[in-house]
């Protein structure tokens, strides 16, 4: 596996992953909890999430060529990493399942391809499979390829629906207070945290000259572009916002070109739906990489085997059970957001510690790597 | 068995491509009913779905679309259109219809018992034009119209196009189903009024008569149920205050026209601005309408309608004829008001613009007065100029 990247591919992989699976069901589900103000919501979670991700650049400027496994090892003892990268590779692995079960809810309900899961889930993990083998490299030359057509789309979804739009349709603002925003902060934090996968890239990132502002500017791209289309959503659909099923849709479909080219938008879903495969990808490779490291693996055989596993995982799961209602009963509702927000939130925020306590056990290194000094692995 | 990888990777390959091939429904566009308009018709026995469609033949190679119409009956929608199915053997594909028109039967029906079929299916577009009509929706679809081949288009043409040149009002399903839920609980829709059959012969010779229709009227319904047809001034004053791109035009008497004669003359908007304001006065609810238009006198090939932004000029209407205008701007404005008093229905979504500028406070005031529409006080202010 090639996980060497250059920090402006990851800036456009961080672009992309935020907005990717954000526009399927989170919508709909958000503003069942806070109505018209869930568009707070998801500006409380990013900006919760823009903390936790200066925290992990913070880490990944200082971690010294080390990975955060290693860093881990180092500071809160072996097993305890090993449980945590675990319990990463669940996370990523529900968050992956949950995506691209509502992305073939969307493909049989909008696009008429109706097929089994399997039949869905397979070519796809084939794809996968492919660019997670050859590493986290051609994940983000492929993203360079596919960044401008899923803006574009992104821009072109929002613009095509602009005549309906009625931004009075966010008032009146807070009219229930604070506390449905918050709720709805609350329990959909499991679908936030996006930038999880870097604790991933600790030592193969090549920076130019500025560290922190371009990762920043994406961070605050990707989290503007997904806060306007939530309040897309919200100004052309009002009340009837929390019965939405699938936001991309619905709101692609108000199309100022009328009667007389068709459904143009299904063109925009279709490169908006690449951003999801992308994001999987992503996810997937990061959660092989965390069982690596759970289980101790280094040789080519034992990646194979634990991508396999978690694609197994993946294939199974939804056969056997209903995974969008445990999702939602247990990391929405129930008690296990509370389990995954000490992975998304108390963890990166921790880790600059960490990785002080780290360096300073071991000596404190060079910082990370620039360009030239950057080797193949 | 390294020699022979590749031939079983072929063979793996082969196979995954043949069970994904027989894994995906049959969906061939040729076993498919596009679906361009629905009419919906209701009777004691149930409801009638007619739907005009496009079925690709395969065969035709001379372009052109040929539409047909397809019926079906069940007791809920759902039904109705399965029953399409299954009478037709083509599967309705309703991602492509632009227009439901709902027929008098509708009447006795609270819509958001149906409506719910389409609001919440993700494949059909928010954006479809809904209308109402006289008589049956049925009858509509199965007239031709003398200047579009196809019913469904045509009707579009005439309510959600050509309305913002000629006055009329349009509504589309998300804004239909939404603000019957809304704190308004009301809404409207343009009423398609079939006018006499044109005198042209059945060209086509489908049996067809060319018809013209009306759309200037408008119907509302409250909390889902129909609550009537507004008169010909509440109408107008309706569309010239809910679409902010729909135009009017007014005819007034000129002492003096291009040959110096007295006479009457048509005067269009040019371009129009509405903004509405809410507020309490010692407890009692204000709800002013700000209207401001520019006219320009009709002339041949110019519908009066323009953009904003429009260059200076010297004055070519009488002071008198824009003051007529005036008054009668007042007169409509007045009527389309004061008409949600006399019906009770809050179709102007008064309602709806304090709950979002007073919030709670607004929601706990008409749960106090369930009759806040009496007590709603109207306050006007018109301003034309050419």
């Amino acid at each position: 596996m090639n996980n060497c990247v250059k920090q402006t591919q990851l800036c456009l992989l961080i672009v992309i992953v935020m907005s990717g699976g954000k526009y399927l069901s989170l919508p709909g589900i958000l503003a069942s909890f806070a109505g018209r103000d869930s568009w707070i919501s998801m500006s409380l979670l990013f900006a919760v999430d823009f903390l936790c991700f200066v925290a992990i650049l913070f880490a990944m400027k200082n971690c010294g060529g080390k990975s955060f496994y290693e860093i881990l090892c180092m500071t809160v003892s072996t097993p305890v990493a090993k449980v945590l990268m675990t319990l990463y590779a669940l996370f990523f692995t529900l968050r992956i399942t949950g995506g691209l079960v509502d992305t073939v809810d969307l493909m049989s309900t909008s696009l008429s391809v109706v097929t089994n899961w399997a039949a869905f889930i397979l070519p796809v993990l084939l794809v996968i499979g492919y660019n997670v083998a050859k590493g986290l490299k051609n994940t983000v030359r492929v993203t360079q390829i596919f960044f401008v057509f899923i803006l574009i789309s992104v821009l072109l979804i929002i613009l095509l629906s602009v005549k309906y739009t009625d931004l009075t349709e966010l008032n009146p603002f807070l009219s229930e207070g604070f506390k449905p925003a918050l709720d709805g902060s609350v329990n959909m934090s499991f679908w936030f945290s996006d930038c999880l996968f870097l604790f991933f890239c600790f030592g193969n990132v090549s920076v130019g000259k500025r560290f922190f502002t371009p990762f920043i500017v994406s961070f605050l791209v990707g989290a503007v572009l997904t806060v306007m289309l939530e309040i897309t959503f919200l100004c052309l659909f009002g009340e009837l916002a929390p019965y939405a099923q699938n936001a991309l849709v619905k709101v692609s479909g108000f199309n100022i070109a009328g009667t007389s080219y068709g459904r143009l938008d299904w063109i925009f879903v279709i490169i908006w739906l690449s951003s999801i495969i992308l994001k999987s990808t992503l996810y997937f490779w990061a959660a092989t990489v965390a069982l690596d490291k759970a289980f101790s693996i280094n040789s080519n055989k034992g990646h194979v085997i634990c991508f396999a596993a978690v694609a197994l995982l993946v294939l199974v799961a939804p056969l056997i059970l209903p995974v969008q209602q445990m999702i939602s009963d247990l990391f929405i509702l129930g008690a296990g957001k509370y389990v995954t927000m000490f992975l998304q939130y108390a963890v990166p925020i921790l880790s600059p510690l960490l990785v002080f306590a780290a360096n300073k056990k071991h000596g404190g290194e060079k910082s990370i790597r620039r360009v030239s000094e950057v080797k193949e692995q | 068995m390294k020699k022979f990888a590749g031939k079983i990777l072929l063979f793996l390959a082969v196979c995954l491509s043949l069970w994904l091939a027989n894994s995906y429904t049959r969906n061939e566009l040729a076993d498919r009913a596009v679906v361009l308009g629905l009419a919906i018709d209701k009777d004691q026995s149930g409801f009638e779905v007619t739907a005009e469609v496009v079925a690709p033949s395969g065969q035709d190679q001379s372009g052109g679309a040929d539409t047909k119409l397809l019926s079906g009956k069940g007791k809920t929608i759902e039904e109705a259109v399965g029953d399409i199915h299954r009478v037709s053997g083509k599967d309705p594909s309703l991602a492509q219809t632009g227009i439901i028109l709902m027929g008098e039967g509708i009447k006795e029906v609270n819509v958001l018992s149906f409506l719910g079929y389409f609001t919440f299916s993700d494949a059909f577009k928010d954006d479809v034009v809904v209308a109402f009509c006289e008589g049956k929706a049925k009858d509509v679809f199965e007239s031709a119209s003398p200047v579009e081949q196809i019913v469904s288009f045509a009707l579009q043409d005439i309510i959600k196009t050509a309305s913002d040149k000629t006055g009329g009002v349009n509504n589309y399903l998300q804004k239909f189903a939404e603000n019957q839920i809304s704190p308004s609980s009301a809404s409207y829709l343009s009423v398609v009024k079939k006018k006499e059959e044109s005198a042209s012969q059945d060209e086509k010779g489908d049996g067809k008569k060319p018809s013209l229709y009306d759309c200037s009227s408008v119907c509302v319904f409250n909390k889902g149920q129909y609550a009537g047809e507004l008169d010909e001034m509440q109408s107008k004053g309706f569309a010239l205050l809910s679409n902010p791109s729909a135009y009017a035009s007014f005819v007034v008497n000129s002492s003096s026209n291009e040959f110096g004669v007295e006479s009457e003359i048509t005067v269009g908007i040019a371009s129009k601005k509405i903004s509405f304001e809410t507020l309490f006065e010692d407890g009692v609810p204000v709800f002013k309408v700000e209207f401001e238009a520019k006219l320009k006198r009709q002339r041949t090939d110019a519908s009066g309608d323009v953009v904003n932004f429009l260059p200076e000029s010297d004055g070519e209407i009488s002071k008198d004829a824009v003051s007529q205008i005036s008054a009668e701007t007042q007169k409509l404005i007045l009527a389309a008001l004061n008409g949600c008093k006399e019906r009770n229905c809050d179709y102007m979504n008064i309602a709806d613009l304090f709950f979002k500028k007073f919030g709670n406070s607004w929601t706990q005031y008409a749960k106090n007065n369930p009759d806040y529409l009496n007590k709603v006080v109207f306050e006007p202010k018109i301003k034309v100029s050419d």
